[in-house]
């Protein structure tokens, strides 16, 4: 851009910057080189964590199975007008009273 | 297209630039030497791009990036702006040009870091006000005129021992 540089700047220009350490060149290098570091869980919770999960599958399979669902279906679809019949005889019955 | 080059030879090429780079924005060296090597393991895990115009620019724009991300992390641009000055130069048997060397080191650390680097940034690593902006990713204008108010507050600073070393 300037291709007439002052000798001001001409002579920072030539001031030669340090180098660095040789040891450092390996140690960068060598730290550069290693794996990344995969976040985990510590082994505690890990264990923990396997074994509770063991025990739920253990009572899963081990305890006997519920009644039927077919049974269980078919009272909860005709509960709620056995209900309503109920509640609205009660409300009768409790009007008639007063 | 040339192969992208290894690491050992990005090191060897650009780590004295990055180590210098980086001392602009820490403002002591063993800040400095912990952004170098955290900057060698993340390039270590990134691919490095093959046939690259100017390798230089390219690793100082990722530079520039990791240390403004030090800067957010550690919040101590004040801190590294009032600290001692890193050496910054090699030692020069010419007593005149060590006198020099010594002085320019204040001199810099005087400097507001935005100056600072782009200074170090034209007059040692070589760079064009083009690649300047690119790096630091700011107008071409105001890379050059950080840069000429950089050199006139060295040269202020310098003078009196610059207009003595001039003759000789």
């Amino acid at each position: 851009m300037n291709p007439n540089p002052d000798p001001f700047e001409n002579d920072l220009r030539a001031l030669q910057r340090r180098t660095l350490p040789a040891e450092w060149r390996d140690e960068m290098l060598q730290a550069a080189a290693q794996p990344p570091r995969v976040a985990r869980a510590p082994r505690w919770l890990v264990a923990g964590w396997s074994l509770a999960w063991a025990a739920i599958l253990v009572m899963y399979f081990t305890t006997p199975a519920e009644p039927s669902a077919p049974q269980a279906a078919g009272v909860s679809e005709t509960a709620p007008p056995l209900l309503w019949q109920q509640r609205a005889a009660a409300i009768e019955a409790l009007l008639a009273v007063n | 297209m040339p192969a992208a080059p290894t690491l050992p030879e990005l090191y060897d090429a650009h780590a004295a630039g990055l180590f210098h780079y980086f001392t602009s924005f820490t403002g002591n060296e063993a800040d400095a030497k912990d952004l170098l090597q955290e900057f060698f393991i993340k390039l270590a895990r990134q691919q490095i791009p093959a046939g690259i115009a100017s390798m230089r620019a390219w690793l100082l724009r990722l530079a520039h990036h990791h240390s403004i991300d030090w800067l957010r992390r550690h919040r101590v641009r004040r801190d590294a702006e009032e600290a001692a000055p890193v050496e910054m130069f090699a030692t020069h048997e010419d007593p005149d040009q060590a006198e020099l060397a010594q002085r320019l080191t204040r001199a810099l650390a005087l400097l507001p870091l935005e100056q600072r680097s782009v200074a170090q940034l034209k007059l040692w690593d070589g760079l064009t006000f083009e690649e300047i902006a690119e790096v630091q990713g700011i107008p071409l204008n105001t890379a050059a005129s950080r840069y000429r108010y950089a050199l006139e507050k060295l040269r202020s600073e310098l003078r009196p021992l610059y207009d003595e070393l001039k003759p000789s």
